[in-house]
């Protein structure tokens, strides 16, 4: 009681002293007192955005937030993307997320954006702008999640439920290569290298903006119409990617000759993309490793054919010591014999039979093979037998010494 | 009635502080895309790290930064921050470099023309923010996932722990009060730690911030400067009273990644969003602020 009593006194005589006081301390009263009450009274009339914990579908995550108050209060109608715009479920408040401004921090795996508030109703009311920080945690896919929001004032809050989307950098499952592709690319050599790129994610574009081409074998390639890259892939769609790459024909070939197993890639391209997931996903760098067979053109294969048979046709002419004169019609004959040999182990070789040409088991459709192919076939037995003592030789652990039989020498 | 318009004078007066407080002199002066971190001292010129693993480098000019020359960082890791480390021999700069795949950290030297001159390994954790102090040789590192603060001496060694950031969430950049022998610290959550070196005490401040993207120490004021990521703003802590202020607030600022020490008392920030590099001027800013409230007095005691 005493205390009350005491209170009661003290505030009388300070409500005294003012009025008996200098007018400056007056006047430093009123500073102090608007000082100490104005930020209070902004505050109580600003409203406070909280965004709830979003909680991914599947369990896979969630993503946290929290809402700064920007000193900005930008009046007038932000720049209408309607997909953002949302009024709450009492009428009262209007909320905008303005997608370009979502801005990946990849250092903490976090993104920002800016939201902005405005009261409902009111033609010249001003939009109160947030700052806001999204930790997202776990190995989530990007997703457009729903988000709970609240706007309170004072005791009053007005709730709504928005999509928003929600970016992961740890997440790297959404640039995959097409399903349907081989293991291993063959490669046309007259044809630009392009690559089917699948977007995993259900409801977000991917930009890719960048390729980075590693070729294993860096004769055998060479850029074509180099430029940016700018590529949209829409939500669980395929693109084909050009890889600003080819093959250079000769030289692929030639550097490649020995590489003669049907399963065995010729070179292997390390892809690197660049790209990030649309409304301010984090940039992102996702590496494929593809091995690639080269193929050749069909007049390609002819001409690897038809030397083949020439040099096996030629070849038994000089072991078989025959002196007659190749004529017109020997060619002719030649030519024929490789063709068609050609086009029977090719067909073959479409229904996954084995053709196995000097205990090699090769591919007809590539040159070098289909040369060998037609060697054998125009050579007969006598070139055939002689080529196989010479591999033989040639082998490890074979008769005489391999690499001296290979420089076609020895002791 | 008097008393109420000296009520609005004082409002006037007060409006005036905070409206000067929120401008800055902002000059820009290059354009680096994607630039995550910089570092360097006028006289020497300056280095920015950029998010596809490229040091720039740039020298003074008469026009503004003059650029160089650059070189990529030399292994598959991806660089995170960078300082600039000038000893006897020669100036190099130290990357902290982080590899998703093999999940292995690493600390590099590089010469200014890009040559690995040193590494050290920091293994599993993942290296963070950093910071040299010339006078001892010793580089300074936070680690994200573990909050722990290293130091590596220049000359030789392997790190070694200074101390655990204990409270952190995610420790992201550092900065070093070399006179005080203090470490600064950001975190995810946008909370500065204080650590003294010779104690090990580690002090939570009250300055808190959305996302500190970036510190840098200023000697001279004894001031902190801090690139908040979610406020798009760049404040000026004072480490006497722990009050921060904000000294940069722009449109142009659109996500803020790095300060370096500009020329003549200005500081220069790096935009990741917007790719440029500004001049923020600190002198003009004190000097703009005070007069206008000086003015505000003035205009007050003339209607009176």
């Amino acid at each position: 009681m005493r205390s009350l009593q005491t209170f009661a006194q003290s505030g009388i005589v300070s409500v005294h002293v003012l009025r008996k006081a200098h007018q400056r301390v007056r006047h430093m009263f009123w500073c102090l007192s608007f000082a100490i009450m104005f930020p209070v009274a902004m505050v109580a009339q600003t409203p406070t955005l909280i965004l709830d914990t979003a909680s991914i579908p599947g369990n896979t995550g969630q993503v946290s937030f929290k809402a700064f108050l920007s000193t900005t209060v930008r009046p007038g109608t932000p720049t209408s993307q309607e997909q953002y715009l949302y009024e709450t479920d009492d009428h009262k408040y209007v909320i905008f997320i303005d997608p370009n401004t979502i801005t990946p921090v990849p250092r903490y795996n976090a993104f920002t954006f800016v939201a902005s508030v405005k009261s409902q109703g009111q033609s010249n009311a001003s939009w109160y702008v947030y700052n806001v920080r999204a930790e997202p945690v776990g190995k989530f896919a990007d997703v457009l999640a729903d988000v709970h929001f609240r706007v309170q004032v004072g005791s009053q809050e007005s709730v709504r439920t928005l999509k928003l989307p929600v970016h992961n950098a740890a997440y790297d499952g959404d640039l995959l290569r097409k399903k349907e592709d081989p293991a291993i690319l063959n490669i046309k050599m007259s044809e630009d290298l392009a690559i089917s790129f699948q977007n995993s994610l259900e409801d977000m574009d991917l930009h890719l903006t960048g390729i980075k081409v590693r070729r294993g074998c860096a004769a055998c390639w060479e850029d074509s119409k180099p430029g940016p890259v700018d590529i949209s892939i829409r939500p669980s769609r395929t693109v084909e990617v050009p890889l600003q790459v080819k093959p250079k024909p000769l030289r692929a070939m030639l550097s490649t000759a020995f590489i003669l197993k049907k399963d065995s890639p010729q070179d292997t391209l390390s892809v690197t993309v660049l790209y990030n997931v649309d409304q301010g996903g984090t940039p992102k760098e996702k590496q494929f490793d593809i091995p690639v067979r080269f193929t050749p053109s069909i007049w390609q294969l002819l001409i690897a054919v038809i030397m083949g048979g020439l040099v096996g046709a030629i070849l038994k002419r000089v072991l078989d010591h025959e002196i007659t004169k190749i004529t017109w019609g020997l060619l002719g004959k030649v030519i024929l014999l490789s063709v068609v040999g050609e086009f029977l182990a090719v067909f073959a070789a479409s229904f996954d039979s084995k053709l196995i040409v000097l205990s090699f088991d090769l591919d007809p459709r590539q040159a070098i093979p289909a040369a060998v192919l037609a060697f054998t076939i125009t050579g007969g037995p006598t070139v055939t037998k002689w080529a196989a003592t010479i591999i033989q030789r040639a082998k490890p652990g074979g008769k005489g010494d391999g690499a001296a039989a290979a420089a076609g020498g020895g002791d | 009635m008097r008393s109420i318009q000296r009520f609005l004078m004082s409002l006037a007066i007060l409006s005036g502080v905070t409206a000067a407080g929120q401008q800055a002199d902002l000059r820009l002066v290059l354009k680096v895309p994607d630039a995550v971190a910089v570092d360097g001292l006028p006289e020497v010129g300056y280095y920015v790290l950029t998010a596809n693993n490229v040091v720039y480098r740039y020298a003074r000019a008469d026009s503004g930064l003059q650029f160089v020359g650059r070189f990529s960082l030399q292994t598959s890791a991806t660089g995170i921050d960078l300082t600039f480390a000038r000893d006897n021999r020669q100036d190099t700069v130290v990357v902290t470099e982080w590899d998703d795949k093999l999940h292995l950290g690493f600390v590099n030297r590089y010469s200014p023309e890009g040559k690995l001159i040193g590494s050290w390994p920091t293994l599993r954790h993942i290296p963070t923010g950093i910071d040299y102090d010339p006078t001892s040789h010793l580089v300074y590192f936070a680690t994200a996932d573990s909050n722990e603060l290293y130091a590596a001496d220049l000359h030789g060694g392997s790190p070694h722990q200074v101390c655990e950031i204990r409270g952190a969430v995610q420790i992201g950049p550092i900065a070093l009060d070399i006179d005080r022998h203090l470490i600064y610290a950001a975190d995810r959550e946008g909370a500065l730690f204080l650590i003294d070196l010779q104690s090990k005490k580690v002090t939570r401040l009250s300055s808190s911030f959305g996302l500190a993207s970036a510190l840098r120490f200023d000697g001279k004021n004894r001031k902190l400067y801090v690139a908040d990521n979610v406020q798009k703003k760049i404040y000026a802590v004072d480490l006497s009273t722990q009050t921060n202020r904000v000294i940069v607030d722009s449109e142009q600022i659109a996500s803020p990644s790095g300060l370096a020490p500009g020329p003549e008392n200005t500081l220069l920030v790096t935009d990741r969003k917007s790719g440029s590099v500004y001049l923020a001027k600190l002198e003009a800013l004190g000097t703009s602020q005070a007069s206008s409230v000086r003015q505000a007095r003035r205009k007050a005691v003339n209607q009176r």
